[in-house]
């Protein structure tokens, strides 16, 4: 009896280890998660609670007003235009960045030789701010002095007001855009592809299927999760781009590359109408969650 | 001998409490690095010992923001430089220390030194007539020209802005080849229309009590009109819309444009790449004809404000006056941008470092503020709107129209 029980206890001591030890995890991420929650959600909670309220430096007082924000800035012409023209950047860098971090994915996952430095050279332009970028690009497409038109110029052609003109500077933001956040994409499909075994590729090609096969019926369908990562980080890092369209074109000319986190920037940070850029804080981080939240269904693993 | 060496470490102890208890801390966010007196407070330090002067460079771009937003939790600098346009969005907000009476003290108390003070010193700190600070530093916009194109064109110096406008059509026509153009200016995205109103207010162009400028009036219809006659006439690059300050700095001093509007600042790096007097000469942007009366030389400024919540203001006027001392602000006029002292601004060092100031000096020492609005952003945000349409090539509406579409903007914000 005496031993049964003294058994009985050390299941339990064992038990008890078992459960702690499946909690070690938790504890150990805890901080972190902490820091994510206090820091991050405190301030898109407050920013979310703040667009509630009639902030404005320009008046003395804070009251509450409820929705009354997102009823007048949702029917304001500029946020409408600003709506419009953030789609515009979104889809075409999303669109472009996809192509071109597929690309280069792929090239860098069949890049024997020197493999590792081509990929440390294909996160260089990550690793260049925004603002650097920004007046790179503006170089590159500046009428007079730029190199693009200085090349057209040598071809005999016209020069082209890239910065001038409302298409041609969406297309500059959006190529500026795309070479700031496609080596991000690159590195998360590369990261795909290389999980991927590769003696189901010589087990297809023993069976006949040509290249373009197996990039459609084996590698594509298999990093389909990782594919839906980097759409969604191309989306939300459009969304969200700030830091190159401000020194590039400031939203112009006119308004015509004003996308909605500029536009957030200039009600918050230009027109100190807090609250209204809170507003359109939430929209973006709405448009943001609808589109991770797609991308998520379309892209789930089928395997 | 044990009582003491307790003693002696109890003083020991209390001692460098007591003395920093004993002084005071004013804290002084500057808007540039530039703006930093030469000796970092040195002196100063030396005769007023019981004042500490810590400070730190807060962009002016966001210093009012980051100042208003400390205010609220406590923790706002005793000084502040600023944007002169923000004046009347900080004193709403009830951020700032009316300092009146003590600039009236001053006055006072040493009439020699106050007289020495140009009045735009504390004409850009005035709201409601009521003074909240000093404007120690300002910079209005000139204009800079090629003396040799103009030579070469057998053209004058113009006195008006119609035969500004006439110079320029001629040296298009008759000097400048290639990407070479007659008018270099910056664009509207990027930078607020201190540009556009300086040559606004030379024009002879009013604003409202609000600080709203009055575009529908001839003045402001004749800048609209000027804008679009220099974009529809191939008188500046095609892209000139879209420049930053950058662009059309580089346009002049690359040699690409005849006539540039800047401020000293700005002359000092042209005159270590363009030969000064020679190739290129400064003017005071001229009136529009017969509205001679109503022209001003505009004024931009970064004046340092009080915070409303300062514990010591005698001390914070120590260290503003230490700032505009003319010992001190000589060093950050020779350097970066001007003071406003007439003792500071006809010194020789002065002539010497910036030898085309005798020509502005008459002007900057009438200097007129941009005034303040509690919407500065808003109002600079339409009128860069204003001045992106009536750049537009081909025109699409004509300057009437435009001035009555953006008054009416304008007045909203009222």
């Amino acid at each position: 009896m005496a031993e049964t029980t003294t058994m009985q206890v050390e299941l339990k001591k064992l038990n008890r280890y078992k459960r702690l030890k499946k909690t070690i995890p938790y504890w150990l991420i805890l901080p972190s998660l902490l820091f994510v929650v206090g820091v991050l959600w405190y301030s898109v909670l407050y920013g979310i609670g703040m667009s509630f309220f009639r902030i404005d430096l320009a008046l003395p007082d804070n009251p509450f007003v409820g929705l009354e924000n997102y009823f007048n800035l949702l029917v304001e012409e500029r946020f409408i235009h600003s709506f419009q023209r953030s789609l515009i950047f979104v889809a075409g860098s999303v669109g472009l960045g996809f192509v071109l971090s597929f690309a280069f994915a792929h090239g860098l996952y069949k890049v024997k030789t020197f493999a590792g430095s081509f990929r440390g050279l294909a996160l260089v332009p990550y690793l260049v701010s925004g603002v650097a970028t920004a007046i790179m690009f503006r170089f590159l497409f500046s009428r007079t002095v730029g190199f693009v038109n200085q090349f057209l110029v040598t071809l005999g052609l016209e020069r082209i007001e890239f910065l001038g003109e409302a298409n041609w500077a969406m297309l500059v933001i959006i190529l500026a855009n795309t070479w700031f956040i496609v080596p991000f994409s690159t590195l998360i499909l590369l990261g795909g592809m290389q999980a991927l075994d590769p003696d189901l590729f010589e087990v297809a090609l023993v069976e006949g299927a040509s290249k373009l096969t197996i990039l459609f019926r084996i590698i594509i369908p298999l990093i389909k999760p990782m594919i839906g990562i980097s759409m969604i980080w191309l989306t939300f890092a459009s969304f969200n781009m700030f830091d190159v369209v401000l020194p590039l074109t400031a939203g112009g000319p006119g308004r015509a590359t004003e996308v909605l986190a500029l536009y957030m920037y200039r009600l918050g940070f230009d027109f100190l109408r807090f609250s209204d850029g809170a507003v359109v804080m939430t929209i973006i981080l709405l448009l943001n969650i609808i589109t991770s939240v797609f991308y998520l269904r379309v892209f789930k693993s089928e395997v | 001998m044990k009582k003491l060496l307790l003693v002696f470490m109890v003083v020991a102890f209390l001692l460098p409490a007591t003395l920093a208890g004993a002084q005071t801390t004013v804290t002084v966010w500057f808007g540039r690095q530039e703006f930093i007196p030469a000796d970092a407070f040195e002196t100063f330090h030396a005769e007023n010992p019981d004042i500490r002067v810590e400070f730190d460079v807060i962009p002016l771009e966001e210093s009012h923001v980051d100042f208003m937003r400390n205010h609220a939790v406590g923790v706002a600098p005793d000084v502040v430089q600023i944007f002169g346009e923000f004046l009347a969005t900080m004193v709403v907000r009830g951020t700032l220390l009316d300092i009146t009476e003590y600039i009236e003290a001053w006055a006072e108390e040493d009439p020699e030194d106050f007289a020495d003070i140009y009045d735009i010193a504390f004409d850009m700190t005035t709201y409601e007539d009521r003074i909240y600070g000093i404007n120690v530093h300002s910079g209005p916009f000139f204009m800079g020209y090629r003396k040799d194109w103009l030579a070469e064109a057998g053209l004058e110096e113009p006195q008006t802005w119609e035969e500004l406008l006439d110079a320029c059509r001629i040296l298009q026509e008759e000097v400048l080849t290639g990407d070479e153009y007659a008018y270099a200016q910056p664009g509207g995205a990027h930078h607020p229309p201190f540009w556009m109103m300086a040559t606004f207010m030379s024009m002879g162009g009013q604003f409202r009590d609000t600080g709203t400028p009055i575009v529908d009036s001839e003045a402001g219809i004749f800048l609209i009109d000027f804008y679009q006659t220099l974009a529809n006439e191939g008188l500046q690059d095609p892209e000139a819309h879209a420049w930053a300050s950058g662009d059309f700095r580089g346009a002049f001093m690359g040699e690409r444009a005849a006539f540039y509007p800047e401020a000293i600042n700005i002359y000092a790096y042209t005159q270590e790449v363009l030969e000064y007097a020679t190739e290129w000469e400064v003017m005071v942007q001229p009136p529009r004809e017969g509205a001679e009366d109503d022209f001003r030389v505009n004024s931009f400024g970064w004046p340092y404000m009080v915070n409303s919540d300062t514990e010591d203001p005698e001390a914070v006027m120590k260290v503003l006056r230490y700032l505009f001392d003319p010992e001190i602000c000589v060093s950050v006029a020779l350097a970066y941008q001007p003071a406003n002292r007439a003792s500071v601004m006809t010194s020789d060092a002065y002539y010497e470092a910036h030898p085309y100031f005798p020509i502005l000096e008459a002007s900057f020492a009438e200097q007129v503020t941009y005034p303040t609005h509690l919407r500065s952003v808003e109002r600079a945000d339409i009128l860069n709107e204003m001045k992106f349409v009536a750049q537009q090539v081909p025109a699409q509406y004509t300057p009437e129209e435009i001035a009555a579409r953006y008054q009416e903007l304008l007045d909203a914000l009222d």
